[in-house]
This record gives structure tokens, sequence and C-alpha cells, in this order.
């Protein structure tokens, strides 16, 4: 099989590898990036562990193949130290107990922050509807869905003021 | 779950797609926004030579209105629809239908066309292209490289599961759907033990008085959905042997704890829609 040559943007950066087709994104950052943020669970597009953004999108790394993603921008969660919704839901994460063995937390933080951005006056029965397509096996999302809730009221208090 | 092996090309033809696909000696699928095929991938439950992704084919992204109907182009998004970057032409029920398709992350790369060739009987977009009446196109190319298309009522599109009217040289290109008139109504429930999991059941109504048009379409069955066209009746009664037996009588194919939750999503979507 011929290998591809493949140009995108990650976390900023111009990267030029050379891949094999069937190679997904979440190998390729993994293996290949050595950019192991990005946490595989399912491999079927189920888990959201491996949640991260394909031009400015939530997407499955899982089920994406890497050189679909030719010209594009990825960011993964390495890409989100000093973004500031980020860095709030982070100590909301941490002050909630929103996470355990911390395998899902990656893809959680990714959505959550869609959630955050996309959705800014959701309630806990949206949180949680947005949020079916992460799974977390240890925390039973009340701290997840908590952590969530009380960034969507600060930031709501905020532009309020 | 790694794919198999395969070659990969992204042309930004139409044409070149189309040639590529017909010239390919072995077995080579087109690929949307691979959200089915990529876990199909994975699972290698499929195991193509090639695979001809359609992403960089802009005019399978672009969406029409035109007199009292909208174009959508095969690769529109879920979530494009669910965000209404398309307009809306259904008094919200595409968007409604769009936004509870699987997850987020999943609706920002999974495509209407692509969701409609995959054929899955619980896929949402079968069973609404089907009850709102949607025109499919689909071209291939001929032995002049002249691109030919033609046109498909969704009702015919899908003959059993997983599989359609589409040929394997064929491309669909686009989805046309009527715009709703002021008076049209509209139902959809579906059964899902959670949200963004596949269907146990879907059932999508449609009643436009001035045109008198009454369909139910039951989805998520063991094959293609079952379609009643003069549903009027039933649209008024809300009758549960009534709708079993229609169903039944249509063909429908069901346990008694299916059969179960079919019925009471008609009922649901009826209620939605006549409400």
């Amino acid at each position: 099989m011929q290998p591809i040559v493949l140009n995108l943007e990650v976390n900023g950066q111009s990267v030029e590898r050379i891949v094999q087709a069937r190679t997904s994104l979440a190998d390729f950052l993994r293996e290949d990036l050595r950019l192991s943020g990005t946490n595989l669970g399912c491999e079927h597009g189920v888990c959201g562990a491996c949640t991260l953004e394909i031009d400015g999108a939530p997407s499955r790394s899982c089920i994406t193949l890497a050189v679909t993603c030719d010209s594009k921008k990825v960011r993964t969660i390495e890409d989100f130290q000093n973004d500031e919704v980020m860095t709030e839901l982070r100590q909301a994460f941490s002050k909630e107990h929103a996470l355990q063995c911390g395998y899902c937390t990656t893809g959680m933080l990714m959505t959550a922050r869609d959630i955050v951005l996309r959705i800014p006056f959701a309630d806990e029965a949206r949180v949680r509807k947005e949020l079916a397509g992460n799974l977390c096996r240890c925390t039973g999302y009340a701290g997840i869905v908590k952590a969530i809730m009380g960034v969507l009221k600060s930031r709501a208090e905020l532009t309020s003021q | 779950m790694k794919s198999a092996a395969f070659e990969f090309t992204a042309p930004e033809l139409l044409l070149n797609a189309l040639e590529l696909q017909s010239q390919s000696p072995s077995y080579s699928k087109f690929l949307g926004g691979g959200q089915s095929m990529g876990p199909m991938l994975n699972l290698r439950l499929a195991q193509p030579d090639q695979l001809v992704s359609l992403q960089r084919i802009g005019e399978l992204k672009t969406h029409h209105l035109k007199e009292s109907k909208l174009t959508l182009g095969a690769l529109t998004t879920h979530a494009q629809i669910e965000d209404q970057v398309i307009p809306d032409v259904t008094h919200g029920f595409m968007p409604y239908v769009a936004a509870n398709i699987a997850y987020r992350a999943i609706r920002n790369q999974g495509t209407l066309g692509g969701s409609l060739c995959h054929a899955d009987p619980a896929a949402d977009w079968v069973s609404t292209m089907m009850v709102l009446d949607a025109r499919l196109e689909m071209c291939h190319v001929d032995e002049n490289s002249r691109i030919e298309r033609r046109q498909l009522a969704a009702c015919d599109f899908m003959l059993g599961a997983f599989t359609t009217q589409l040929q394997e040289h064929e491309i669909l290109t686009s989805i046309t759907i009527p715009v709703f008139p002021a008076d049209a109504k509209w139902g959809y429930y579906k059964i899902c033990q959670k949200p963004g999991e596949f269907a146990r059941s879907i059932a999508a109504v449609l009643s436009i008085e001035s045109q008198s048009i009454h369909r139910i379409v039951l989805g998520a069955t063991t094959s293609t959905p079952i379609l009643i066209n003069e549903a009027k009746p039933l649209l008024g009664s809300m009758d549960k042997a009534r709708i079993q037996a229609t169903l039944i009588e249509m063909g429908l194919e069901a346990d008694e704890f299916e059969l179960q939750n079919h019925v009471t999503a008609v009922i649901r979507a009826i209620k939605m829609a006549m409400q």
C-alpha cells in the first residue's frame, strides 16, 4: 500500500509526515507526534475518550483517518493549557471530583468546552444530554455535570454584571 | 480494532471520483463523513482495497433554495442542519431530527448523504427523507467520460438493511426536499435507552391538510422503514389496535416487545404532530 504525505496543522504547528492511509488520527497523534493526551477507548466512536478539535469542531479521532485531515487544523488537549474556558473547567473538575482514573477526562474536557461555548444557557438536563457521547466508568457523572454547571453559572454571572 | 490496509485518494472533482471508482479493478468504496465507515473499518466489517474520499468535492457541499424546493448537497453535515447554517424550510423538523442524531462530535463530521447511502434501518435520515418525500440525485460516468445523473424518490431508494438502489459506481450528489406550507405539522419520536444510541424505534409523522398529505413512517425495523401514505384515519383516532394492525399489514416483522416499542413511538409522534 502506498504511504501518503500528510500536511496539517497540529496545535498551531505545521506538520508534515508520511503515513499509511489506514492510520487513524488518534494513532497518528499518539504514535507519530507523541501527543499522548488523546486517549483511545472503544475505537468505534462511542466512548468519546478520543474527542478533539478538527477545524474548530469536536470530533472523534479514533474513527477519523489521519489522511482525511490534510490541510486541516487539529487541536488536542495539549493545546488548551492557556485556554480561558479550559482553565475554568480544569479547576471546576478538580473542585467537584469530576474525575477518578482520568482516562475519559481528555474527551470530557473537550466536550465540556464545546457545551460551555456553544450552549451558554444549558440547564442540567441539556448538559447531561450533550454528555451522552462521553462515557465515564468511575464518577457516575454527578461531579462532571456539577463542574460544567458551575462554569456555565460563573460565566453567566460574569456576563450579566 | 485497527483498520486493514487500503489505498486512499481524495479527488477534487466529481468526475475524477467517479472515474477512480469505475476504473478500480478491486473493491473500492466512496467515503463521506466517515462516521459509519470509520467504525466499520476499525471493526474490519469493511475491508475495502481503496477508499475514494468525497470530502474535497465542493459541489457536494452546496445548497440552494429554488421555488418551493430546498436542495442539499450530499455532504451537508448533521450539525449544519442542527445549527440552521442551512436554512430550515421544515418548521424546525429537520433541525430537531439532526440535533438528536448520535452525539455532537459525530454530527460535526457525519453527512446527510452518507447516512442515506449507508442505509442503516435505525438511521434518522432514512425515515425522515421518506416522510418528507425527498428526491435523491445520483450520478455516474458514462463511457465518454460524461457525468450522467438520475433521480429517485427517497421512498424507492432503500431496498433493505444496508442495501440501496445506489450502484457501486454511483455517487449520491444531492437531496431535494419540499418547503413546508404554513399548515404543515410534523412529529418525530424515537425510542433510545440512552440519548444518541441506535434507536429501537423511530416514528415520523407529516400532516399537510392543504395538500392532502398525511404520512406516517416507521423506522428502526429489521429492514426498510414502513411508509403509510393515507394515514389520516390513524392520525385522527390514535387507536393503538388499529395502528398495530396497520403496521403488521404493511409487513412489520417484530416480536411482542418490539411491536410495543413501535406502536408507542407512532402514537407519541402523532401526538407531537397533532398537539
